[in-house]
């Protein structure tokens, strides 16, 4: 395990050293962030209501999603498939250290570090907007969602580190992984909650893993699932998690027999 | 001006020939041209499904109506479409080129640099987004009760184009932090915002976010006020300030890139 946390200490180490790129994307998720609250604020401020949300409840899930995003994300796909369709991957399999754990490893360090910048963030804009934020709906709340979130974490690096792997067979996945990042992002609530879409695609994201990554934690948050409820979709989650694991085993076990690298 | 014209043609060559090398490039791998040409689909579809479940359900918000909302997100996937078939994937491939130093062989070239890294790659799967958001404009402007001329389309075309000026310009301005910073792939995710809030009405702003979005960063000229000339009559205030704001950022964008290039000094 220790040379796991070294490539945690390292991806922490190289993300405190390259902090443009996060900031950039801190900033424009507090741009995207904004125009939603003013596009819910004029919405509710002309009388409408979006399904049955109030506008603290749509002002803090959006909050949320945006906050998940910055850490939750796809990024790692365009590493890995570039590890290997450029044949870096090499580098990795000549060494005693498992390619899922090693990238695991970075998009934890990442991870740590990106929680750290944003915390202080979202507790300065939660106290401006505080007139528009909601607290957990409980007590258990803060520390049951909190806790969820590191399953959200497993199921979307899961996802898209399968997706990055299936470049084995693509030669280009740049088509694949906007048809994942696009489907993911929608039907795990990071646009909009999932029971504002219409039944059927809410009927379809009942056979997906995707609500478990942002509409499933934040709805506890907001009190809008029973404990029971949500205790039996953390289950549901972990199965999910267990599956996802099989899937990306089979991508890897059928993809390196063809892997070849080139003038390595 | 006999001397503009043929700087012209050559361009449009030039482009022409990017045009048929991406395209060649594509096709040369069907599966994976097949699998982009999708992924722009679902995308465009979820906007859609989204402007309908926000939307679709109000008689208007912020003084634009259902079919005028559809058009704003219509027009912002022109300015998108346009955008990765124009220039936006080629200014995307200058900070690798410039990390790696392959950005060499664009500068020895005897063309200008700014104009052949614009045109150096062409993504051609975008076109759906220019298929769907004609669909949407044309589909909705004939729902809207506004008795349209031809005067409000070619004024929407002048502002669509102005649009896609502004947006060029900061793509360039952004893209050329790479000459500053080693890794700026965060400038992906600032053009990339820009298409993001260009999709809602920029009328939803008040204060100083309205000024903001506005003059600062004017995401207000790519969609919103497009659609204002179209399916309104024509504000002849707005066209100006569009225009002028399109000459403005792109003078600017062009001395950024000067100053910028200036900078570049190869790594290999």
């Amino acid at each position: 395990m220790k040379k796991y946390f070294i490539i945690i200490k390292m991806s922490v180490q190289g993300t405190l050293q390259y902090r443009f790129n996060f900031f950039t994307s801190v900033i424009t998720q507090l741009f995207i962030w904004l125009t939603f609250v003013y596009l819910w604020a004029r919405i509710y401020s002309e009388g409408k209501t979006i399904g049955d949300y109030s506008l603290k409840e749509m002002v803090t899930y959006f909050t949320i999603t945006s906050f998940i995003s910055l850490f939750i994300n796809a990024g790692l796909t365009w590493r890995v498939g570039d590890e290997v369709k450029e044949g870096e991957l090499t580098n990795y399999l000549v060494k005693p250290i498992n390619y899922c754990w090693k990238n695991l490893s970075t998009e934890l360090g990442k991870a740590v570090i990106n929680i750290a910048y944003i915390t202080p963030i979202l507790l300065v804009i939660g106290f401006l907007a505080r007139d528009y934020f909601m607290a957990p709906a409980g007590p258990f709340a803060s520390v049951l969602f909190l806790g969820s979130l590191a399953l959200s974490f497993l199921i979307n690096f899961l996802i898209f580190y399968s997706i990055g792997i299936s470049v084995f067979k693509l030669n280009n996945y740049s088509g694949v992984f906007f048809i994942w990042q696009t489907i993911v992002g929608f039907m795990g609530g990071a646009y909009i909650p999932l029971n504002l879409l219409p039944d059927w695609l809410i009927k379809l994201g009942d056979f997906m893993p995707f609500r478990f990554i942002s509409f499933y934690p934040i709805s506890y948050y907001l009190g809008r699932i029973s404990f029971g409820d949500y205790a039996v979709g953390l289950v549901v989650a972990a199965g999910w998690v267990v599956v996802l694991i099989m899937v990306s085993k089979l991508i890897w076990y059928l993809g390196a027999r063809k892997y070849e690298a080139y003038g390595r | 001006m006999a001397g503009k014209l043929k700087t012209l043609k050559k361009a449009l060559r030039i482009y022409g020939k990017m045009f048929s090398l991406s395209a060649m490039k594509n096709l040369a791998y069907p599966l994976d041209f097949a699998l982009k040409v999708v992924g722009v689909g679902v995308w465009v579809a979820f906007i859609v499904v989204f402007a309908r479940i926000i939307y679709g359900r109000f008689d208007s918000v912020a003084g634009f109506n259902y079919e005028e909302i559809l058009i704003i997100t219509g027009s912002i996937m022109l300015v998108d479409g346009l955008a990765w078939v124009i220039f936006w994937g080629g200014l995307n491939e200058l900070r690798r080129g410039v990390e790696k130093g392959t950005f060499d062989f664009v500068v020895i070239k005897p063309i200008d640099a700014q104009f052949l890294q614009t045109v150096s790659r062409v993504d051609l799967e975008d076109v759906s987004k220019l298929a769907v958001g004609l669909f949407l404009i044309i589909s909705n402007l004939l729902k809207i009760n506004f008795d349209f001329s031809a005067a409000n389309v070619l004024m929407y075309v002048i502002m669509l184009i102005n649009g896609l000026i502004i947006f060029y310009s900061f793509v360039v301005v952004s893209s050329t932090l790479c000459f500053w910073f080693v890794k700026s792939e965060g400038q992906w995710h600032i053009m990339n915002t820009f298409m993001i809030l260009g999709r809602y009405p920029t009328d939803i702003y008040q204060g100083a976010a309205k000024f903001i979005f506005t003059f600062v960063f004017p995401i207000a000229f790519l969609a919103t006020v497009p659609t204002k000339v179209l399916a309104r009559p024509i504000d002849w205030i707005l066209v100006l300030t569009s225009s002028l704001v399109a000459i403005i950022f792109f003078v600017l964008s062009r001395k950024l890139w000067v100053i910028g290039i200036k900078k570049y000094s190869s790594v290999g």
